[in-house]
């Protein structure tokens, strides 16, 4: 089984700071949600013990939020003033990060590192805002939540290296889903963000994972998949000529992994990518999910650090998890 | 060590650049590659390529370095200058050619011996360093070697080497050899270089001594000379004597002429060489009275102690004998001649009577003491024919000479009685066969030599020629010359060339070795500890290389 030796320094820290993270969360909170997108909402209106705002009284109103002073002082006559609250709920994000043996190439640094990354940054945003943030395992057969992060343990350190090192120490062996503990974990109306690939080598995976997006969908998930695609970079890399490609489990077959690579090669390999994935999100064509894809440079030597922060930055659907809410 | 260290780097680069002809790439998209067709079949064969300066090969190739210079070590020992100062010093022993082929002239009319100074000062000016410590001796040869001093600074030294000047003695290179061999290591300056000036060619042997420089500043130059004298001057011969002469010439024929000039001056014979046959001519003259005879041969050419020699001829007064023997064939075939008072010789039979009677001794007419007699006994009859053996010799006596004793008993000769005036050589039972009288210088014969071809007349022969050099050993010839030797080295009158190569001008120029004294200090011979300073290091090398190998990471494999 091929296992990634990664020096510590290899095991880069999270691109984005927390004041760029607390920055980025106001520049998204201005922005208002247009619409309702599912139960996902975090804040409503109702009882609660923090005071929001001073309305007039309507018919239908609780007679015991009036408050009686207020209104004698600046209400009009037989006009009551009553007090509004806010009831706060606070908002569960489950991230699931595939941690298979594909998702710790390209070396050095690995699409798990910007898996790790991402939850890192997402994890500092949902701290602020008092939200839950649970890290899950998408894949292998394992009774435990690989990290649950919250309030608790909310230090606002950079957590991606221990999160890496974790993620990466013990790679799946099988790729089932780990469906068990996210039913354990997932609250409903929660956020589902996953973080992975999606190279599937066998339908059965395939089957899975669209068997518990339609049961979290319909428990009224708000599902968000990030496709880290690293296929253009591992293109330029591979170049043309003579190779001898290892993959995650070695040589992929009998040839000893030795091809004479072309251009044609190359779009025949990309088509078969590409017709792995359109599997699973055909499957899902009829339910309401959001997905963002990360698509690597066409460059042998990017900036990794640079690419992250520009694509987070930029990414229409994250910013959508941080808007303002309306009422 | 050299070709190992070579054959090893060459070895561990091919290795290193022994590499696929693939480029291996690890994918996390390999899976979607499983169904592409096969790589040709030559893609798996490795192909020679620059070698990847990883830090795993600098690691390696660190580590054969320092395995081969620790076997360099181990098996190289190292010579190292001592700590003694007197052997840092420049010892030197300077040998001089000072025989008389040093006289000869080369170029610009200079000797050898000339020419040889000049190296020689040239020699000690460019290679001895005056701030270090010297030690020389300085010895002349010929053919004996001769010390001269020992010199610690430079100026003295040569000095002496501008004083020194040539003998008229031949060289004898096996006595330097020999005085080399035995003496190298007693002179005054230890382990010194040997630096031998001559115009002699490098012997064999010099190649196989250390420490030997061998400078030989001889040059290629004509020369005519002498090279031996003959006589064919015998005693008992009367015919005229006759001297030979034979000259030759070295590099290039040049004519000459040899002139032979009689006692008082005059022109005895002279003759222009002729090389016509080769480099050697030979001819003769006839001396007509005693006296100092001058041959001179001119002109000599580079070599000039060749060119003449006075030789004292003595014309001996002609040989004769009173023959008193009726058979006188004998004394005709010599060419002997008669006569009867005052000859060289007295030749005369003793009676049959008389010997019979013991009287022999007794029969002395004409004897007189001053004329060598020889007394011939009378031949035997048949009627006494009897045998007798021979009972004693006196050994080692000159009349016995080659005298083979088996045939003498088959003569059965007539013997001599015995008798206090007769000293016996060669006796029987019956009595003395062949005698002496000491007093009266005479000699009893049993017979004379009938001039046949028989092995009795052939043993007579011998034994008259025998008693005839016994009675005339009294007056021997007077040489013709002498020769110079160790006690009388100057030349004289009567020189001649000493040695088979004196004259030979025309020798090959061969010198051995360089004059240096840096490398010539006497080294001392160490077994380097090095190695195992150098082996630590190969150990720690290759135990890094395999520790990072296994454990160091992906930087490393």
């Amino acid at each position: 089984m091929f296992t990634a030796k990664i020096k510590e320094s290899d095991q880069l820290s999270c691109p984005i700071s927390n004041q760029e993270l607390k920055h980025y969360q106001l520049q998204s909170k201005r922005l208002l949600r247009s619409d309702i997108n599912g139960g996902h909402l975090t804040r409503r209106r109702g009882q609660s013990l923090e005071f929001k705002d001073f309305a007039h009284y309507q018919p239908g109103d609780d007679i015991r939020y009036v408050d009686w002073r207020a209104s004698a002082r600046i209400g009009l006559p037989h006009e009551w003033i009553i007090k509004t609250f806010v009831a706060e709920q606070k908002l569960q994000i489950l991230l699931s990060i595939d941690n298979r043996e594909s998702m710790l190439l390209p070396q050095p640094t690995s699409k798990l590192h910007h898996a790790c990354w991402l939850a890192q940054s997402i994890k500092t945003i949902c701290t602020n805002n008092q939200d839950i943030v649970n890290v899950h395992q998408l894949f292998g057969d394992t009774n435990q939540a690989l990290t649950h992060i919250n309030r608790s343990n909310m230090a606002f350190g950079d957590q991606s290296q221990q999160l890496y090192s974790a993620l990466s120490k013990t790679p799946p062996t099988d790729t089932s889903v780990n469906h068990r503990q996210l039913a354990q974990l997932a609250r409903p109306a929660a956020v589902w963000v996953i973080i992975s690939d999606f190279y599937f080598k066998t339908n059965k995976s395939i089957d899975l994972l669209a068997e518990l997006v339609r049961k979290r969908r319909a428990a009224k998930n708000w599902i968000i998949f990030i496709d880290i695609n690293s296929w253009p970079n591992e293109k330029a890399q591979l170049g043309l000529g003579s190779r001898r490609i290892l993959g995650p489990n070695g040589s992929p077959d009998k040839t000893n992994g030795i091809y004479d690579i072309n251009e044609q090669h190359l779009l025949q390999v990309e088509g078969k990518i590409q017709h792995h994935k359109n599997q699973l999100f055909n499957r899902l064509s009829h339910q309401t999910i959001d997905s963002s894809c990360w698509l690597w440079p066409s460059d042998k030597t990017f900036d990794h650090q640079q690419f992250f922060r520009e694509r987070f930055f930029n990414d229409k659907v994250l910013q959508r998890l941080f808007m303002r809410d309306t009422f | 060590m050299v070709v190992i260290f070579w054959l090893f780097i060459v070895t561990m680069l091919i290795l290193h650049m022994l590499r696929p002809r693939f480029r291996t790439q690890r994918l996390s998209s390999a899976d979607f590659f499983s169904e592409l067709p096969p790589a040709k079949n030559d893609v798996n064969k490795p192909a020679l390529k620059p070698p990847a300066l990883t830090p795993l090969f600098v690691i390696r190739m660190l580590a054969a370095i320092a395995l081969l210079l620790s076997l360099f070590d181990l098996f190289t020992p190292i010579q190292t200058p001592p700590l003694n100062k007197q052997d840092n010093s420049q010892n030197l022993l300077l040998i001089v050619d000072a025989s008389a082929s040093m006289t000869t002239k080369i170029t610009n009319n200079q000797s050898n011996l000339a020419l040889a100074k000049q190296q020689i000062i040239e020699l000690l000016e460019q290679h001895i360093d005056t701030s270090r410590p010297i030690c020389a001796e300085l010895t002349t040869f010929n053919t004996v070697l001769q010390p001269i001093g020992q010199f610690n600074s430079v100026a003295p030294l040569l000095a002496q080497v501008t004083q020194l000047e040539a003998t008229t003695l031949g060289t004898d290179l096996n006595n330097l050899r020999r005085h080399i061999s035995i003496n190298k290591d007693k002179t005054q300056c230890p382990n010194a270089l040997i630096v031998i000036v001559s115009d002699q060619s490098a012997p064999i042997w010099v190649n196989k001594m250390k420490k030997l420089v061998w400078h030989d500043v001889g040059e290629a130059v004509t020369n005519v000379g002498l090279i031996n004298l003959t006589t064919n001057a015998q005693k008992f011969n009367a015919n005229k004597q006759q001297i030979t002469i034979q000259s030759g010439y070295w590099h290039k024929a040049r004519p000459a002429t040899l002139t032979v000039t009689a006692p008082g001056g005059s022109v005895l014979s002279q003759q222009s060489t002729d090389w016509s046959n080769g480099a050697r001519w030979t001819t003769a003259f006839t001396p007509l009275q005693s006296g100092l005879h001058h041959i001179k041969i001119t002109p000599g050419g580079a070599y000039t102690l060749d060119d003449e020699v006075t030789i004292n001829v003595t014309i001996n007064p002609p040989f004769t004998v009173d023959w008193q023997i009726q058979d006188t064939q004998l004394k005709t075939l010599l060419g002997w001649q008669h006569n009867s008072n005052g000859a060289s010789l007295r030749v005369m039979p003793l009676p049959h009577d008389n010997v019979r009677q013991g009287k022999a001794t007794q029969y002395k007419v004409p004897h007189d003491n001053k004329t060598p007699t020889l007394y011939i006994m009378p031949s035997v009859t048949s009627n006494d024919a009897t045998l007798y053996p021979i009972s004693g010799f006196k050994d080692n006596d000159p009349l016995l000479l080659d005298l083979n004793f088996d045939l003498i008993e088959q003569i059965t000769p007539f013997s001599l009685p015995k008798s206090s005036q007769l000293s016996p050589v060669l006796w029987s039972k019956q009595g003395a066969w062949i005698a002496r009288d000491t007093t009266n210088n005479a000699v009893y014969l049993p017979g004379l030599p009938q001039l046949t071809n028989s092995s009795d007349d052939k043993m007579l022969t011998v034994m008259f020629f025998n008693a005839l050099k016994t009675l005339t050993n009294n007056t021997p010839l007077q040489p013709l010359y002498s020769l110079t030797d160790i006690n009388n080295d100057k030349v004289t009158t009567s020189r001649l060339p000493l040695h088979s190569s004196e004259g030979n001008t025309a020798q090959p120029i061969k010198s051995h070795g360089v004059v240096t004294f840096a490398p010539q200090v006497a080294l001392d011979v160490q077994q380097s500890s090095q190695w195992l300073l150098w082996f630590t290091i190969f150990a720690s090398l290759m135990a890094a290389e395999r520790i990072l190998s296994a454990w160091g990471g992906r930087i490393w494999q």
